[in-house]
């Protein structure tokens, strides 16, 4: 046998192939013939790795490095530094997108070594058309080992007791399951191995089947043996070419060695099998209706019992199991029960096979012990969601499975958990979403195809099925009823209970797990008239629209702008929010997540354009009173930007308000809580004068309700009173040391800070910031300004955990606040690899404020970890590990000023002795859709009712209480239908190639150094009107595409 | 038979070792709905009506498909059953066209009956509308999809029962829909318009086009009778309103077909298009006319006691005729009596019900397509079942399709060969079997199963009254046609064209009634009684269905009252 210095695998797999693979082979005979190395360096076709999401995969031993997105381009480079001179070719290294770092060899990849492998051992590592290889690898020993040395039952009884469960889905106990065949009357008896995968987004058995198909055999063989069939078939649908030219090439080879057909390895055993294509019929998987298409039959499934067990094929018992129960038998033979069962969870032994897909960073093949978290797998192996969005469900078990939402990720992955959790294992489908997805629609989805994939015989299955699709899709095109959710609960019911198959009463499972974790997103469209996710067209005439909280009307005013009609675009604007100029400097710009421009290059720069028309308005705004007087006065406490938008609509609807601020000045947080370089004064001046342009408004600052003015006495002045008090009080961090001089809590800070007082008292401070949302982003960049000799940044978890606005903590770190260490010496940002990723090590948590005579010392923190002492981890409902503190890794900063900035609280005291109820959480509890408080008259929005939040968001529940108020006080009910947004008229629009293809153009921006000198409005805004024109003429105007 | 005990609704009943709980509670008078259950079909189990609750099963079970065991605990109704029974039907209800006021089976439909059964007064479900194809190109019976509830009892009918398996599904979950082939119309398809789906269809999907809106069960009476149109003698049900035939049904009880017709037993008699004879009439001059019973009988018996009496007369009987009259005729013809069948005979001790058993079959010179069509549902129904046929010959093109192998006429080495291979041969042979298999059939005598085809309906009756079929020279001047509802052939028509002196007995205007001297009205089929003699040797009841015109004779009393006065 020639021996070999390196072994180059290239992977065959359907991806892999679909990306070129064969002439990657192709390029490398020719690559290898050039450089004479034919005879050192062998050529391996292996079927798939499992990473797709990668594929073409390239991996050579004996190193086992591992090479991505190969081209045949690359082959040339592979060989050249590869092969002939040793070198790695690092642009086709694997990067890991949790460290930014290369990843060379294969067994060090995220995505293989958190896998345990025992199904797909051989998947990717050898040839599957070669029998050898599948020899050398140990194959065919555990035939060897049944055959020679066991008895039929003790194969039974050694299968039983590893505890294998069937990997088709439904977890039967295969062992069981053989014994019933075997102690079945009459025969012949037959085995049937079920490769009959049809659930979308799956593709285990056929990477299988592709990758090592001698596996599956040699199950077949010892099943065969056990039970005493001497046939069996493999049932595999057409669509799968390859897995079947490889499974042919596998049955010729082990027929021509002697391993199928009589006398094998010199016994008494014969066995033969038989490959049926099936014609591609979902309800084929159900094995009552594979025998009916093995048998000529139209594939549909008769009631059980009888169990094939015991009239199966041709009336004669016969045993069916999965690909993958029979690809674990030779393993459990060969290495004995007790190894198995000591894989994976108690009643779910060894592994199980995953294809994980949807929106997730790796996709691919994955094998995992069962009891594995989901959260493991999607966030560890998946590596998290793709373009850093949110999690949101993972469907597991196919179209027949469940969706299980955040607050599940710690269940464990196995048959019993997963059908307790209303989701199925399935045959081993796992689809992640992410908050794009709508889970109506995506139930629909699942629901369209176990409809059209039913056999049409029960009526539960095919007229439920087609009701229950009838009024989803009713629901995403908003003509649902709010009485459709019982109805779908009653037919799911009449379904689960009535049913002939599994299919049918497996059909409602995606609909009924939906329902049970996503009520809401079924009832905003139902009631609200809104998609959250923005995906269903009916309700969303653009996705930006629908990630604007307050809906605001962005495609056409982003025309107008590209058009320079500014004035227009901000009346447009204003309609839906009259905040521009202060949301064009710091709105978090939800609509630009959700902008598909996104998907082919950046998102259009909305917030800058915004920002751009607001700086440009010719005219003072005016707003318009839309009706007349009524007489009627309403009190809003708050002068933050949900009380002012509140104020503003109801002037327009024709009420007199009275504003009460407690503070001098109007503007709430925007004020008190934003520093000038991102938001100056003069802007939210001219924004808050032009709001109150619109007259009927008094406003009583240095008012504070409680204080100078008591709710019962509002109350009898005014027909209606609006709390809009926001969320001041702040989170204290709950450990010794915080009365201690030197402790001033974030909102606290920003507070005296924008009201203008001293803050000469920082000067040369080293001041520890505690948190990472965006006061302590502020908090900390503020010290910077004011003069602070170093800030540090304490967060509990990593960095990409913060909910600070990334571009927050970006500005905050060029200014040079460092997270772990911070200095402000900027101008030293160069620093080693080393350091660099030492910044990123967040996971600290001060457990005590040290002080020296009444004053902050320092500040004594601990390490977290993400997982715990056994490495296990706990998701919370965020979809983000908790950290767990590392025992003895204390250490202690040494800081003159501690900031923390942990959240914020509402001050309830006065509100609770009004009768004004609060929530758990601490926040005012109000009535959905119409936010009254348990007090007659007394509704309330903003962050004291949602938590602290953006100036958009108030904004958004500021139009929309102002509406409650007015139905309330008009007598109207206030669950008056919600209206469907407005469809833009039909209009020209073209694009052309230049603004297909103009990158996002970016706004000026002070260098760091001299920025942090003082409180200067950091963004400039674009240069010239041309650059805000072509960067408005990106908008791709999607709200077009479903107009009438 | 071992016998079990278990407690259906708290009662303790009694049922055998293998019956499902359906047959258990059939057996104990307990009614568990069902719409996909027929007698004599395999259960499948889908329309989830007869889902029952019994201890120990995961989820509800069907009674149908479900056996029963011994001490068995089992509920047929509750409240649950009962909710999910009537959400059942709703689905039926909405997903079709099933506005009952409108259906030609309201009133005898098993789905709306199961509706009222369980207040089922509304439904709660958006109806689907779909606008589907009403498929009315067979002549007999239309087929309308917005009826069907897809229970497949047509489907099935056609493949276990007809053995035609002409029907089945196509496309599947909502979409599903029977089809006759593969989704041709059934004008298009290989139907034979057996009409066996009509029969077992619950609802109004499948619809005889002649009684349509005719009235329901309850306006109808039923007449057990047998079908007199080829010599297998099916069991047929006739039904009647107001004394006249609306529509015919296969006897699911009777023998030997078991309720398999075919479209000349089941349809096409009701569209007789011939002038019925309802009153005797005799010559005057060149015409004919209405004559009294008791003119009519005298002229008769002058007129044959003018040639010389019956001696010097022809009688020639149509098989149609029934055994009763074929006495008669005998005692009055003796000798001369002869029957309109051709000369050669087939005989055989087998019955039909052997082809049931047979690995193979053998045909020879029968058209089964054409003459014993119901014949061809038991070759078809035993090669569906795996056994094979062998044709020698022909036996019809749809029958050829399904025959493992296709001898030359004459093939007795052939035939020799594979009987020699076959374990349980079954042979069935028709009239026009050539000589020499005839020959080689004779001398296998009783080694294998002969079924022989007789070619006119009770022409085994005839030939046990000793009557032979009519040979050239035993024809004389006089002729006594008793042709019943029989056409007349050329050959006898040639004959009585002849004839001098012409008598006829039959129940329709026919080529040679201008030529008769006296014409006796022969009762149809409808009105007929007696018995016959199938080709199997079997006797079968005939029962009159309607009413005789007052006054009418049946064949035997007609011959009878002529024999008297020639006395």
């Amino acid at each position: 046998m020639p021996l070999y210095r390196a072994h180059v695998l290239v992977c065959r797999g359907t991806g892999c192939t679909a990306g070129g693979s064969v002439e990657i082979l192709e390029a490398f005979r020719k690559e290898l013939a050039d450089k004479h190395l034919e005879d050192e360096v062998m050529l391996v076709e292996t079927g798939c790795h499992g990473m797709c999401e990668r594929g073409p995969n390239v991996v050579i031993y004996p190193e086992g490095v591992y090479y991505c997105n190969v081209s045949p381009l690359d082959v040339h480079e592979i060989v050249e530094e590869h092969l002939y001179k040793g070198c790695l070719v690092e642009r086709l290294l694997y990067t890991s997108p949790e460290l930014m770092q290369k990843i060379v060899y294969y067994k060090d990849l995220p995505f293989y070594n958190r896998q345990h492998r025992i199904i797909l051992r051989n998947c990717g590592f050898i040839d599957p058309e070669n029998i050898e290889e599948y020899i050398a690898c140990d194959g065919y020993q555990a035939l060897a080992k049944a055959l020679l040395s066991m008895t039929p039952d003790g194969v039974i009884e050694e299968v039983k007791r590893s505890g294998l469960r069937g990997r088709g889905g439904a977890g039967f106990p295969t062992g069981l399951k053989w014994s019933f065949t075997k102690k079945a009357r009459g025969g012949p008896k037959y085995i049937i191995c079920n490769a009959d995968e049809g659930d979308p987004g799956a593709f285990m058995d056929r990477s299988l089947l592709e990758g090592d198909p001698h596996s599956l055999i040699e199950g077949m063989l010892i099943a065969g043996y056990a039970i005493g069939a001497k046939e069996g078939y493999v049932y595999c649908r057409a669509e799968y070419p390859l897995a079947i030219r490889r499974l042919k090439i596998a049955i010729a080879q082990a027929e021509e060695y002697g391993l199928l057909g009589e006398d094998i390895l010199g016994t008494n055993h014969s066995f033969r099998i038989k490959l049926k294509e099936g014609a591609g019929a979902f309800v084929c998987g159900e094995e009552t209706a594979l025998i009916a298409s093995i048998e000529g039959r139209r594939g549909e499934p008769r009631p059980r019992p009888p169990f094939p067990a015991n009239s199966g094929l041709w009336g004669k018992p016969t045993n069916i199991n999965n690909v993958k129960s029979y690809a674990s038998v030779p393993q459990i033979i060969l290495n004995g029960a007790e190894w198995f069962s000591s894989i994976g969870a108690a009643r779910s032994p060894g592994t199980a096979v995953f294809a994980l897909t949807g929106k997730v960073k790796n996709t691919g093949l994955v094998e995992i012990p069962m009891g594995t978290p989901l959260g493991n797998i999607i966030f560890d192996i998946g590596s998290g969601i793709a373009k850093d969005r949110k999690f949101k469900a993972v469907q597991t078990g196919g179209p027949l499975g469940g969706c299980i939402p955040v607050q599940m990720l710690n269940l464990p992955v196995d048959f019993d958990s997963l059908t307790a959790a209303g989701a199925l294992m399935g045959s081993g489908g796992m689809i992640v979403v992410d908050e794009n997805t709508c889970m109506v629609e995506l139930a629909r989805f699942f629901l369209q195809f176990a409809v059209a994939e039913s056999c049409g015989q029960c009526p539960p299955c095919r007229i439920g099925g087609q009701k229950l699709l009838e009024i989803l899709t009713r629901i995403t095109q908003g003509a649902g009823k709010v009485e459709d959710l019982a109805m779908i609960e009653d037919i799911a019911g009449v379904m689960k209970e009535g049913s002939l198959c599994a299919l049918g009463q497996g059909t409602p499972n995606p609909v009924l797990t939906a329902l049970k974790y996503f009520r809401d997103e079924f009832e905003a469209h139902i009631i609200d008239k809104r998609c959250p996710a923005g995906v269903c067209t009916a309700f969303a005439p653009s996705p930006c629209r629908s990630g604007c909280p307050a809906e605001v009307n962005i495609p056409e005013y982003i025309s107008l702008i590209a058009d320079g009609k500014y004035d227009e675009a901000l009346a447009v604007h204003r309609q839906s929010n009259p905040f521009p100029s202060v949301c064009g400097r710091v709105c978090p710009a939800f609509c630009e997540d959700k902008c598909r421009r996104g998907e082919v290059d950046d998102p259009v720069a909305v917030r800058d354009l915004k920002r751009f028309m607001a700086d440009h308005e010719s005219a003072p705004w005016v707003p318009e009173q839309l009706e007349p007087d009524k007489g009627e006065s309403v009190a809003i406490v708050g002068g933050g930007p949900g009380g002012l938008t509140a104020a503003l609509r109801l002037a327009q609807f024709g009420y007199r308000c009275t504003i009460y601020e407690a503070l001098p000045k109007l503007g709430g947080m925007m004020r008190y809580g934003i520093p000038d370089y991102r938001l100056p004064k003069s802007v939210l001046d001219d924004e808050i004068s032009s709001i109150l342009r619109v007259g009927k408004i008094e406003v009583k600052t240095n008012t504070a309700l409680g204080k100078d003015v008591a709710l019962s006495g509002v109350l009898k002045e005014h027909a209606a009173v609006l709390l809009a008090i926001g969320a001041q009080g702040s989170h204290r961090l709950d450990i010794p040391g915080e009365e201690l001089e030197g402790v001033v809590h974030g909102v606290e800070l920003l507070q005296r800070l924008n009201s203008g007082e001293d803050m000469s008292f920082v000067k040369g401070k080293r001041v520890a910031v505690v948190g990472g949302g965006n006061v302590a982003m502020d908090a900390a960049r503020s010290l910077l300004r004011l003069g602070a000799a170093e800030v540090h940044v304490v967060y509990r978890r990593e960095r990409r955990d913060m909910p600070a606005l990334t571009e927050e903590i970006e500005a905050a770190e060029e200014e040079g606040v460092h997270f772990h260490l911070a200095t402000r010496r900027w101008r030293r940002r160069m620093i080693s690899a080393e350091e660099e990723r030492a910044k990123f090590h967040f996971l600290a948590a001060p457990t005590e404020i040290l002080g020296a005579e009444g004053k902050v010392t320092g500040i004594k923190c601990q390490r977290l970890s993400l997982t715990d002492a056994h490495g296990k981890a706990e998701f919370d409902s965020s979809a983000r590990k908790r950290p767990v503190p590392v025992e003895g890794s204390y250490f202690t900063l040494h800081v003159d000023m501690i900031v923390p900035a942990v959240g914020q609280t509402i001050d309830m005291s006065l509100l609770r002795e009004e009768g004004i109820n609060q929530n758990r959480d601490g926040t005012i509890s109000v009535q959905p859709r119409t936010f009254l408080t348990s007090r007659e008259r007394v509704f309330a929005i903003g962050d004291a009712v949602i938590g602290p939040a953006s100036v958009v968001e108030a904004v958004s529940q500021g139009n929309k209480v102002a509406k409650a108020i007015h139905r309330y006080l008009r007598g109207i009910d206030p669950l008056e239908p919600a209206q469907f947004l407005d469809r833009p008229e039909p209009e020209r629009y073209e694009l052309n190639e230049e603004d297909a293809e103009r990158p996002r153009a970016k706004t000026n921006i002070l260098a760091p150094e001299v920025r942090v000198c003082d409180f200067r409005e950091v963004d400039l805004g674009y240069p010239a009107p041309e650059v805000a024109h072509r960067e408005a003429r990106r908008c791709l105007r999607c709200d077009l595409e479903t107009r009438e | 038979m071992t016998t079990i005990t278990l407690t259906i609704d708290g009662k303790e009943v009694k049922g055998e070792q293998g019956d499902t709980i359906l047959e258990v509670c059939k057996r104990n008078g307990i009614d568990v709905p069902t719409l996909c259950h027929f007698d004599g079909l395999a259960e499948r189990g889908l329309c989830r009506m007869c889902l029952v609750e019994a201890k120990g099963e995961r989820g509800l079970v069907p009674a149908c498909t479900t056996e029963a065991r011994d001490g068995m605990e089992v509920t047929t109704e509750n409240e649950k059953l009962t909710a999910l029974r009537r959400a059942n039907l709703e689905l039926l209800f909405s997903e079709k066209n099933h506005f009952c006021m409108f259906c030609e089976m309201s009133g005898d439909c098993e789905l709306q009956n199961l509706a009222y059964r369980y207040g089922m007064d509304h439904v709660r479900y958006d109806y689907s509308w779909p606008k589907l194809p009403v498929d009315a190109t067979r002549k007999y019976f239309l087929f309308d999809q917005n009826r069907c509830i897809l229970c497949r009892r047509c489907v099935r009918a056609c493949e276990e029962l007809a053995g035609h398996g002409v029907l089945g599904l196509k496309d599947r979950g909502p979409k599903t829909l029977v089809c006759a082939d593969l989704d041709y119309t059934f004008g298009e398809s290989t139907c034979v318009s057996c009409g066996t789906c009509l029969q077992v269809c619950p609802t109004g999907a499948l619809v005889d086009k002649k009684s349509a809106y005719l009235g329901r069960e309850i306006h109808f009476d039923r007449t057990k009778s047998t079908c007199t149109f080829c010599s297998v003698g099916c069991g047929i049900e006739i039904l009647t309103r107001d004394g006249l035939p609306v529509r015919i049904e296969g006897d699911w009880e009777a023998e030997p077909s078991h309720g398999i017709l075919c479209v000349a037993g089941r349809f096409e008699p009701l569209y007789e298009a011939r002038k019925r004879i309802k009153h005797p009439m005799a010559r005057c001059g060149s015409s004919l006319v209405e004559v009294s019973w008791e003119e009519a009988l005298s002229l008769t018996a002058e007129a044959i006691k003018g040639v010389g009496g019956p001696s010097a007369v022809t009688g020639i009987i149509s098989p149609r005729a029934t055994n009763e009259a074929a006495s008669a005729f005998k005692r009055l013809f003796d000798e001369n009596a002869h029957s309109t069948t051709p000369p050669k005979t087939t005989a055989g001790d087998g019955k039909l019900s052997d082809i049931e058993e047979g690995d193979w079959i053998f045909i020879a010179g029968a058209d089964l397509d054409e003459e014993f069509r119901v014949v061809s549902s038991f070759v078809k129904r035993a090669v569906n079942r795996g056994a094979k046929a062998a044709v020698s010959g022909s036996a019809g093109e749809r029958v050829d399709k399904k025959a493992a192998k296709i001898l030359a006429e004459d093939d007795v080495a052939g035939l020799e060969k594979l009987i020699a291979e076959s374990e349980r041969p079954v042979f069935v042979w028709g009239p026009a079997t050539h000589p020499t298999v005839v020959k080689y059939l004779q001398g296998l005598k009783n080694k294998i199963k002969q079924i022989g085809l007789a070619a006119g309906a009770n022409n085994r009756g005839l030939e046990k009254a000793g009557i032979n079929p009519l040979c050239e020279s035993s024809t004389r001047e006089a002729l006594y046609l008793l042709i019943a509802d029989d056409v007349v052939s050329c050959e006898i028509e040639e004959k009585a064209r002849k004839a001098k002196t012409l008598i006829i007995q039959s129940s329709y205007i026919n080529e040679i009634a201008e030529r008769a001297d006296v014409i006796f009205p022969s009762p149809p089929w409808f009105e007929r009684s007696g018995t016959y003699t199938n080709t199997e040797g079997r006797l079968c009841r005939l029962n009159r269905a309607c009413k005789h015109p007052k006054g009418a004779l049946s064949d035997e009393e007609i011959v009878d009252a002529v024999r008297r006065l020639l006395r």
